[in-house]
């Protein structure tokens, strides 16, 4: 359960970097005590939010320009033309709204347990475990079984952005890689398959660009 | 082939379409991409001073954006600043990469925003929805307007403003915290919070 409170003590450390940790100029060792520190404390947290915004204000002064002649087809070639790891042959098509990402989650669960359950005749709910980092919850992972199985993974920790590669870990101890993925401004979800299958996953991991490990998910076998 | 189908889906919220993205509608991104483009091209132009390279920032902004339209979450903000803070946080990425510096004296910030003869009733007229933070940001002494837009449009530390300035962090540090109070005292007093 998390609380606002009032700020305390502690709180007079932060204060002087909490600007700069809204704009996203506070680096190294400041910032990661600071993420630290907010995980805690939703005063500062509520500091920063009100910062943000007037970076915010000032982002959308800056003048609309022309991009060059192409820009949209360039780009709508791109992304329509592009692999798509969430979306199959036969796509499924659910109304995505702007909402929670664990939500969202639990939809492309569901989508993927029906689509396979069509194929299979066997669907079993999917297996969610809380993705976490030193007892912090970062997201969701879900697990549909099926042949093929699914990997569904959301992280939604708005000081994380960057890339992310995935792994997951077997019953007899093999790590798997699944791939990587973006999160932008801390918010990021996937899918991938699992070829091993969804009962031999014992933990899923996503680690950065040094392989340093940023949040696990366990399932209790 | 893309093409848009009779209207050009001006009466369409932001949500919509990013709810009609998510789930794979050309027309939806079409739409998002028209609507958008000039501000993020021109944002990152700005912060890059270099047309070819503001395309790439901008098509990367919104291929993220495309890729993410499921996951937006509007507490967070409006979708505007979210797409304009993507692609603020890719510009800043690709001048860091290559070690570059943004400050170009003939760019529409230094001329509009950083000027010393920036005149607070232009600047309104200029810009009537968002006049309060223009006023506000007129207002400042010109060193403390310096610092809050190269920290927030720039995103240059305290550091490098220092550095850049010839001033000690400490100083860099509250001209930011400063400028960037007056600002957001303008907003509060403003704005809907
Ligand atoms: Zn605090």
């Amino acid at each position: 359960m998390t609380y606002s409170r009032p700020p305390g003590d502690e709180c007079s450390s932060y204060r002087s970097e909490l600007v700069e940790f809204a704009l996203g100029t506070l680096t190294g060792r400041d910032r990661a005590r600071m993420i630290e520190h907010l995980a805690t404390c939703g005063a500062c947290g509520d500091e920063v939010a009100s910062w943000s915004d007037v970076g915010d204000a000032l982002l959308v002064l800056t003048p609309a320009i022309e991009p060059p002649i192409g820009f949209e087809g360039r780009l709508l070639e791109r992304h329509f033309g592009a692999p798509r790891t969430l979306r199959r042959r036969h796509a499924w098509r659910p109304r995505l709204g702007a909402a929670l990402v664990a939500s969202v989650l639990v939809v492309l669960g569901l989508v993927l347990g029906s689509d396979l359950s069509e194929r299979t005749a066997r669907t079993s709910p999917p297996l969610s475990a809380r993705l976490t980092s030193q007892g912090r919850v970062l997201g969701q992972v879900f697990l549909t079984r099926g042949d093929p199985s699914w990997l569904s993974m959301s992280v939604d920790d708005r000081h994380w952005s960057g890339t992310a590669w995935c792994s997951v870990r077997l019953t007899n101890g093999r790590v798997e890689p699944l791939g990587r993925f973006s999160i932008v401004n801390g918010v990021g979800a996937w899918s991938a398959q699992i070829q091993a299958g969804a009962a031999r996953v014992t933990s899923a991991t996503i680690s950065d660009h040094y392989g340093d490990v940023l949040a696990t998910a366990t399932w209790s076998s | 082939m893309l093409r848009a189908r009779g209207d050009d889906g001006t009466s369409v919220s932001d949500e919509a379409l990013l709810s009609g993205i998510a789930a794979g509608d050309e027309q939806s991104a079409l739409v998002f991409v028209r609507r958008y483009q000039r501000r993020l091209f021109g944002l990152a132009q700005t912060i890059l001073g270099e047309r070819g390279l503001a395309e790439d920032v901008a098509q990367e902004a919104f291929m993220r954006i495309l890729r993410h339209a499921a996951v937006f979450d509007p507490r967070r903000g409006s979708v505007l600043s979210w797409a304009l803070t993507i692609t603020r946080n890719l510009a800043i990425d690709s001048l860091r990469a290559r070690r570059a510096t943004p400050t170009d004296p003939d760019s529409w910030i230094f001329t509009n925003l950083i000027s010393d003869t920036m005149d607070p009733s232009d600047a309104v007229a200029a810009s009537d929805a968002y006049s309060p933070v223009v006023r506000a940001l007129a207002l400042l002494p010109e060193d403390q307007r310096r610092a809050v837009v190269l920290a927030t449009i720039y995103g240059r530390t305290a550091a490098e403003i220092a550095l850049a300035e010839s001033i000690p962090v400490g100083t860099a540090k509250s001209r930011i915290r400063l400028g960037l109070a007056k600002l957001r005292a303008s907003v509060t007093v403003m704005g809907p919070r």
